[in-house]
């Protein structure tokens, strides 16, 4: 049972199809354990289809539906898309992780259509600290195995934290096992502190 | 085909339609069954009659083109073709279902093809828990940008 959730608002946007690719990944991800917002999700979907069955009615072109048995034909190749089984994580190709100073790893995930979002996985050992990182915009991260804590609170895994704009963090793992988080940001993250900022510019982060 | 004794989303009634628009929840499910188990070129045209002009008004209120709309609708229709197999009423109502794949097809646009038929996939909605709170905040999700 989570403790920290995404916010309301921002569950609403995932449903809408309006939260951008990475947060909406992240979402997904904190669905898959989370049956409280699958809750939330899923009533805002049936909001979804009450608006869709109030929507005026307009008349369609009298040949939409030859045209769409066209489409259809042309498209009988294609299979039906297949449902994450239990995380969306597995349905993505992760590359290896990369070392980020000691007990620290992390990897850049690629959404297949949305290459350039900024989703990562961050592997902290157990008692690490991960790199002092702040960002602008939203952050979203799902704790998907170990503890960790910070100025704020503490999070578990299934945990999912959205952090305000500009915040300044600095996570320790407290946790018996390392600490893996899956992060979304709106814009690229920057390391601070001395280390971190001569460091990223060597690993590309 | 398996009467709905379980809905555990709360989902628009389709009943009302029935008497203004031909077709009742009910007849448009054994439509859905009919194009998923033997591909029935008929009862996805009774489908098409009752979802094309919602969906061209809803994209319209959402504040696309026409042409737009009517291109949105065509691809919505596909995926209605394509995934029939994939409805089940136990779990979602089939405007949920259906606006589910039309905000799928936003999310392909904007580059997150991995999400995610959830609305369909499982449905634990309190039930009975009101509509109207949650359609005031998905219409102003809807209508901000990304």
């Amino acid at each position: 049972m989570s403790a920290y959730h995404p916010y309301d608002d921002t569950l609403a946007r995932h449903a809408a199809g309006r939260l951008a690719a990475g947060p909406s990944f992240v979402v997904a991800a904190h669905l898959a354990t989370c049956r409280e917002c699958r809750a939330r999700v899923t009533l805002f979907e049936a909001a979804g289809g009450a608006l869709l069955e109030e929507a005026c009615v307009l008349a369609p072109p009298a040949e939409m539906f030859a045209a769409t048995l066209r489409r259809i034909e042309q498209a009988v190749e294609r299979a039906p898309r297949r449902l994450p089984t239990v995380s969306p994580l597995e349905a993505l190709q992760s590359p290896p992780w990369r070392r980020l100073g000691a007990g620290v790893q992390w990897r850049r995930l690629s959404l297949p259509q949305a290459p350039q979002a900024y989703l990562y996985m961050l592997k902290v050992a157990r008692h690490g600290c991960a790199p002092r990182y702040a960002h602008r915009g939203p952050a979203y991260i799902q704790v998907l195995q170990g503890a960790f804590h910070d100025e704020h609170g503490r999070y578990l895994a299934g945990d999912c934290i959205e952090a305000d704009d500009g915040a300044a963090h600095r996570p320790v793992v407290d946790s018996d096992v390392a600490c893996v988080c899956l992060a979304a940001f709106e814009s690229h993250p920057r390391l601070t502190g001395w280390l971190g900022r001569w460091l990223q510019p060597l690993l590309g982060l | 085909m398996p009467r709905k004794t379980v809905r555990l989303a709360p989902g628009p009634s389709l009943r009302a339609v029935g008497e203004a628009g031909g077709a009742t929840g009910d007849d448009l499910d054994l439509c859905m069954a009919a194009v998923a188990g033997r591909a029935d070129k008929a009862a996805f045209g009774r489908l098409v009659q009752h979802f094309a002009p919602r969906l061209i008004g809803f994209f319209v209120e959402r504040g696309a083109r026409r042409a737009e709309a009517e291109t949105l609708t065509l691809e919505t229709l596909e995926a209605l073709w394509r995934e029939a197999a994939l409805y089940d009423p136990r779990r979602a109502a089939l405007p949920t279902f259906v606006f589910v794949l039309a905000r799928n097809l936003s999310l392909d646009r904007a580059g997150n093809d991995l999400a995610f038929l959830d609305a369909v996939g499982e449905a634990e909605a309190a039930p009975g828990e009101p509509l109207g709170p949650a359609t005031a905040q998905l219409r102003a999700a809807l209508e901000g940008g990304t």
